[in-house]
């Protein structure tokens, strides 16, 4: 339990380091905004309560709001995906169910899982994300922009970042 | 509440994203000048909607009040305005002559009440006391005799007009100076009648009648009419002569009310000889 929770920690910091030490100064034209953040919610563990995963991307929202300096935006996004994260979970869950002890990573889980997982959290993310930050319909199109290609871009990092964890992966 | 409680725990997820979405937009809208204007502006258009409906049924419900301030405002514009205004203006000159003492003082005044369907028709003119108006003036305008103040207010007279049957005039036929009475009969108001004219003078249909300057209400030689009827078979010895009227009593405006600077002085000697 403690190493769990020292792990999430561990990740959490390293994410936050990589988004806003790396990514933050990536512009790309104005379009291409990753937020790699998003994973430290992802890598939470799968059999986690609903109000604790709630609580802990309000709290991950909120400390990156506050280094970023925009109160309230990421921690409306971070709280939407922890808001969905349980009924992807079921949405996409394997045939016999999950395991109490696997993970979500593409490791214990399968690349396709892990695809669809990461897909439609980080669109759902982004999208709230943009949308509060533009927070109007006039720009509507180049915010689908912004959407497309930074979660191409976060999607990208992150099947990376499985690589880089565990090297070669080992189907399961 | 074991309803409501298992409600609850069915929708804590839902109830608790909702809560932690309330305070992240709450922060959102407090924290960031561009998020904040855009709520400001979407919530004002919004409560700008409401609040303009509301307003105008508000409107509605205080027309009556609305109207009445605005009718006052009417009236009290429409007091400023000049028509509002009764003009105190005379003009009459006095000459001071010991050769030729003025005797006969004209005021001009304004008909503001006319009447001519009566038997004791009068009129009402815009001047009164304050200037110089006084009971048993005489009123004639520029084409004849018109009528006799009777009663005087501080800024209008009345005056009976001579189509009155209480009203005598003293004439006299301008031809030869015989004098006679004139009298409205109470039928047609373009005529009155000149009677107690001696039956040995020769009077002829267009001879001008005017006033005889006897009364001390009106001067000498003011024109009244022309006869154009006369009769002598109501009585052996004078003639009765209908005169048609000079003036047009349906349309006059203006008029002189005529002062007799010596009425005081004529009537105190009159007294005089009735008393003898």
């Amino acid at each position: 339990m403690i190493r769990i929770i020292v792990r999430q920690l561990l990740y959490t910091v390293i994410l936050l380091f990589i988004q806003i030490f790396i990514l933050n100064n990536i512009g790309l034209g104005g379009y291409v905004n990753p937020y790699i953040y998003i994973l430290a919610i992802l890598y939470l563990p799968i059999q986690i309560p609903p109000w604790l995963i709630q609580v802990l991307s309000f709290v991950l929202g909120f400390v990156f709001d506050a280094i970023v300096g925009t109160p309230g935006m990421h921690t409306s996004a971070c709280v939407f995906v922890g808001f969905i994260r349980p009924y992807v979970l079921k949405y996409i869950s394997p045939r016999d169910g999950y395991d109490a002890e696997s993970e979500a990573s593409i490791k214990d889980m399968g690349l396709s899982w892990f695809l669809k997982y990461v897909i439609i959290l980080i669109v759902a993310h982004h999208t709230f994300l943009f949308f509060v930050e533009s927070f109007n319909a006039v720009n509507f199109f180049r915010t689908i922009g912004r959407i497309i290609l930074s979660g191409l871009f976060t999607i990208t990092l992150t099947i990376l970042f499985q690589y880089l964890r565990f090297g070669k992966i080992s189907k399961r | 509440m074991r309803n409501l409680l298992r409600i609850l725990v069915k929708f804590y997820p839902l109830l608790l994203f909702l809560t932690l979405e309330f305070i992240a937009f709450a922060m959102l809208f407090n924290f960031n000048t561009y998020h904040r204007a855009a709520y400001l502006n979407a919530s004002s258009a919004i409560t700008g909607g409401i609040y303009e409906r509301i307003q105008s049924l508000k409107d509605f419900f205080v027309l009556v009040k609305a109207n009445e301030q605005l009718a006052d405002e009417n009236a009290r514009i429409k007091n400023t305005l000049v028509s509002s205004y009764k003009s105190n203006r005379v003009s009459f000159s006095e000459i001071y002559d010991s050769v030729y003492e003025q005797q006969w003082k004209y005021i001009d005044c304004k008909i503001v009440y006319n009447s001519t369907g009566r038997q004791h028709n009068m009129l009402m003119i815009d001047k009164g006391s304050k200037h110089g108006i006084e009971p048993e003036m005489g009123l004639v305008s520029g084409k004849g005799v018109v009528g006799i103040i009777r009663h005087v207010s501080k800024n209008y007279s009345t005056a009976s007009s001579i189509l009155n049957t209480n009203i005598i005039i003293s004439a006299k036929l301008k031809s030869s100076d015989h004098f006679g009475v004139l009298k409205w009969d109470g039928n047609d108001t373009k005529y009155c009648y000149l009677s107690d004219i001696p039956n040995h003078i020769k009077v002829e249909n267009g001879d001008t009648i005017v006033t005889s300057g006897y009364s001390s209400i009106f001067p000498e030689g003011i024109i009244i009419g022309t006869a154009i009827d006369v009769d002598n078979s109501l009585d052996l010895s004078f003639f009765n002569i209908k005169v048609k009227l000079t003036e047009d009593f349906g349309a006059i405006t203006h008029l002189y009310a005529v002062k007799n600077l010596f009425k005081n002085e004529i009537d105190s000697l009159k007294n005089l000889v009735e008393n003898d």
